[in-house]
């Protein structure tokens, strides 16, 4: 049964791994090749849009999209259990965040590896980039996993976002002072518990950043469970 | 008629909203910053410091209007087009006794009235009220001026008047509001930026007209003349002055528009009669705005490419130096030469910077830096205090480095107009130190020259040439309010160690012309600087403004030159006759729309056979090089991108391989086919 889940869910979502990697792919590779600004900025831009972006689009279709065609009772209605289609779901979509990232990457390597950044500066940026899309996209599966329609389950990814960076503006208004030099421990601490929170760590404090993963890994588990336990709702009442 | 008054009417009644959103945005929003304002003063500084509230609405009514007006017209556009076209509404109004060409006839011009009113009206109240408070104010100037609104208000109109036609044709052919909406956005997009990526279609371009082409200064008046003066502004506005931006590019762009919103009317009127219908997925969407922006951002990464290689690009961090350095000038022969440094984290001209010097030498792709020669403190020049930053240094006496020392006072004028103008500082101190190189440590003082001449009133801004066997310094000499004289002191280098001033040469104010754009020809006399020939007064002259921020440059044969606006590059002969040059202009290269829009030319030129060098401030920071070989047809020939810097220093060596300075020393390949 996992064979056809995968392949039922690489056919509706292809057409969105194809298109970030060729509009990303493609944007790193033409600002790398001709140098029309740092490569730093290329990247960062890539990176910038690509992450939230593509968290967006695929968080849009598993559940949204099955509810807006009419197709999740018969979904629900396969002998297999809902977490199970949850979670192809979850990784096809993670499949399709990350992609794009990859080729980003890939291209970055391949055209400016080394060049006027190191590759373990580019694996770190698009180490956290990949974290931010995974994040979001959990974020937005499960907080929109009863939207009616993928229009309804994009505007829960975007208002996520605009909350996460309006509060992470305050969070660093409000700590900076504090986390940079103080070197307070409980402080930078409380600092990681904003999924933005790893863009301020100081450098070489490696315990900030696993408390970082480790934070939001659990984060990420819980609301996982939370939308499996959600998402089989069928107009008000459970499946 | 009474049918079209009816049709108007309803759709007046569909819009009004709209119009109601607009006006809120951008009338009264904005008039929020306005604040009591004394209309008189003794000081015409004080009212135009009163008057700010006047600049912030016009700040922000001249923003919302560009940004929020293209919005605006999609909103409006994609409703009028999308409304009553789906199902049984549609074909209830198909069925009634009105003409489709009149019913949509009526929306369209509802729809376009509606958004023009919302725009323009607040452009125009913001007008009237520049035009009262400009003389009162002491500033004017950018889009948000009076002169500068009345130069895009109707541009804008037409543009909107595009966009709008556009947005209703999507709306009609598409009948979904948020599909529709999508697509007009991107359409928008389109219209605004890609006359500046693709220049042949640069009529279309209205970002010319946010320009700011009339900065026309306004001279503070006294209240009781500035009723008069808005009478005479409005009187002397013409015909065009009123409604088409005095510019035969506004001529241009308007009929551009007119005839595409005019084709859009078209197409919309058919495909809505014919029921053409476009089914967009979400799918379609997305490509198309992928599509379109990969297609974009090619566009516009294929004229700003890089294409130069560096064959060295390091820091710099002389030995013992406990950080890096930022090389702020270079003095090169050869693949040898003296930096000039500053603290990397400190930006000169601004603060106070420590300089120091270290020479150096490339040998392959290694940097060999010697030790670090401290110069001394330098003050922002506006603050007054000491200045030890400039030094000249030649290959036939490598050993020798010669700095000037100045300690200088600001001193302020007031002009006729009240205006004040300074002329830099006024020189209490001014020396010329002799360090060797070839010391243990090296810097050590062989000898100090002192330079201050005897009648007081020399200024700073003095910029120091090393030619030959010669320093020349030059700087202004002001006594009182007025500028009596250029003067250039004449030091020669026989004995390297006991430099000895030989001549002071002092030449008229305009005979020394602190042109920024020559035009089409120009002569000027030659400074009398002994002992040279016509061409090598020349040379001097056009090095010592080669400091000052004039980037012109000299080959002995071909003269090439960077405009004012540092948005061109031109080609000049140059020949002599007696004791005069004359320059005439053979050919310009103007930059394309989308390279003025990212950045401009700096302060540093050079021209080494076929080619001319300029610094560029753009996304990324570096050097352009145009090939010169056809003068009078100058083109882009080569881009090298360094990075993110600001005020960066060139030097092109006779190999021509480019030295070019900032956060990193880069040694650039010479251009291929060079």
């Amino acid at each position: 049964m996992w064979r056809q889940l995968i392949w039922k869910e690489w056919r509706e979502q292809r057409w969105r791994l194809a298109f970030g990697c060729v509009l990303f792919g493609g944007f790193a590779l033409i600002g790398l090749s001709t140098r029309m600004m740092p490569d730093a900025d290329v990247i960062i831009l890539a990176l910038i849009f690509g992450a939230p972006l593509m968290a967006l689009l695929a968080s849009m279709a598993p559940l949204a999209g099955e509810r807006e065609e009419g197709t999740l009772p018969m979904l629900l209605a396969l002998p297999v259990a809902p977490w199970k289609i949850l979670l192809v779901k979850t990784l096809m979509a993670a499949a399709v965040c990350l992609a794009p990232l990859a080729a980003v990457l890939l291209v970055a390597l391949v055209v400016a590896g080394n060049r006027e950044g190191t590759t373990s500066e580019l694996l770190l940026g698009h180490g956290l980039a990949a974290a931010f899309a995974l994040m979001l996209l959990v974020w937005s599966l499960a907080l929109g996993a009863r939207m009616a329609t993928e229009a309804r389950a994009a505007l829960v990814a975007i208002a996520i976002v605009a909350l996460w960076a309006i509060s992470f503006y305050v969070h660093v208004l409000v700590l900076y002072p504090f986390l940079r030099d103080s070197g307070n421990r409980a402080l930078l601490a409380l600092g990681m518990v904003h999924p933005l929170g790893v863009f301020y760590i100081p450098a070489e404090t490696l315990w900030a950043f696993a408390l970082w993963i480790a934070v939001h890994a659990t984060v990420m588990t819980a609301l996982w469970f939370w939308a499996a336990r959600r998402w089989t709702r069928l107009g008000g009442r459970a499946a | 008629m009474k049918r079209v008054c009816m049709l108007l009417w309803r759709e007046w009644r569909e819009n009004r909203w709209f119009l109601y959103a607009g006006l809120l945005l951008l009338l009264i929003i904005p008039a929020v910053g306005l604040r009591p304002v004394p209309l008189s003063s003794p000081d015409p500084y004080a009212a135009s410091n009163h008057m700010v509230g006047v600049r912030q609405i016009a700040d922000i009514t001249c923003a919302f209007a560009v940004i929020l007006g293209g919005l605006l017209a999609v909103v409006v556009g994609v409703a009028a087009g999308c409304r009553d076209m789906r199902g049984r509404v549609s074909d209830f109004w198909r069925s009634r006794p009105v003409t489709l060409g009149s019913w949509l006839s009526a929306r369209y011009l509802a729809g376009l009235a509606t958004v023009l009113v919302a725009t323009s009206v607040p452009l125009l109240a913001v007008w009237v009220l520049l035009l009262v408070a400009e003389p009162i104010m002491n500033y004017s100037g950018g889009y948000a001026c009076a002169n500068g609104i009345l130069a895009y208000v109707v541009p804008h109109a037409a543009l909107l008047a595009l966009i709008y036609s556009l947005a209703m044709l999507l709306g009609v052919l598409v009948r979904r509001p948020s599909h529709a909406a999508i697509l007009a956005i991107a359409a928008a997009l389109m219209v605004y930026f890609l006359p500046i990526l693709v220049p042949p279609l640069g009529t279309l371009n209205f970002w010319n007209f946010i320009e700011n082409p009339r900065d026309t200064p306004v001279a503070v008046l006294p209240v009781r003349e500035t009723a008069k003066a808005v009478l005479d502004r409005f009187r002397g506005l013409t015909f065009r002055g009123w409604f088409l931006g005095a510019s035969d590019d506004g001529l241009a762009f308007m009929a551009a528009a007119a005839g595409l919103s005019a084709a859009t009317l078209a197409a919309m009127v058919l495909s809505a009669r014919r029921q053409w219908r476009v089914r967009m997925n979400q799918k379609l969407i997305v490509w198309s705005l992928g599509g379109v922006t990969l297609l974009l951002f090619a566009t516009m990464a294929f004229q700003l490419r890089s294409n130069l290689d560096a064959q060295l690009r390091t820091p710099v961090q002389p030995p013992g130096a406990e950080a890096r350095r930022r090389v702020v000038d270079i003095h090169a022969s050869a693949s040898r030469g003296v930096l000039v440094l500053c603290d990397n984290e400190v930006m000169p001209f601004q603060n106070t910077v420590f300089y120091t010097a270290a020479a150096f030498e490339i040998s392959g792709d290694q940097l060999k830096l010697g030790p670090e020669i401290p110069l001394g403190e330098e003050e922002p020049w506006y603050q007054g205090g000491r200045a030890a930053g400039t030094v000249a240094w030649s290959a036939r006496r490598p050993d020798r480095l010669y700095q000037l020392l100045r300690r200088y006072e600001k001193v302020e004028h007031i002009d006729a107009n009240g205006r004040k103008w300074s002329a830099g500082g006024k020189c209490l101190e001014m020396s010329l130190r002799t360090l060797a190189l070839d010391s243990n440590p090296p810097g050590r003082v062989v000898h100090t020259l002192d330079l201050m001449p005897h009648d007081d009133g020399f200024h700073c801004f003095t910029p120091l040439v090393l030619m030959g066997d010669r320093l020349y310094v030059r700087g202004p000499l002001i006594k009182g309010d007025h500028l009596r004289s250029v003067r250039c002191l004449v030091i020669d280098l026989a004995d390297a160690n006991r430099p000895q001033r030989i001549a002071t040469v002092d030449m008229a104010p305009d005979a020394w012309p602190d042109w920024y754009d020559l035009g089409p020809s120009l002569t000027i006399p030659l400074p009398e600087l002994p002992d040279l020939s016509p061409q090598e007064r020349f040379a001097v002259m056009i090095a010592l403004r080669g400091k000052t921020d004039h980037p012109d440059a000299w080959d002995g044969n071909l003269m090439a030159s960077i405009s004012g606006d540092r948005a061109s590059v031109a080609t000049h002969r140059v020949t002599f006759e007696g004791n005069a040059v004359h320059i005439a202009l053979l050919g310009e290269r103007r930059s394309t729309p989308l390279e003025s829009r990212v950045g401009r030319f700096g302060d540093c030129s050079a021209i080494r056979g076929r080619y001319f060098y300029a610094t560029t401030h753009s996304l990324s920071t570096g050097v352009t090089v145009f090939d010169v070989s056809d003068p009078t047809r100058p083109r882009r020939a080569a881009f090298y991108a360094a990075g993110p810097d600001w005020s960066m220093p060139m030097v092109v060596l006779d190999d021509g391989r480019i030295l070019l300075g900032g956060n990193e020393l880069h040694v650039i390949k010479p251009v291929p086919g060079g």
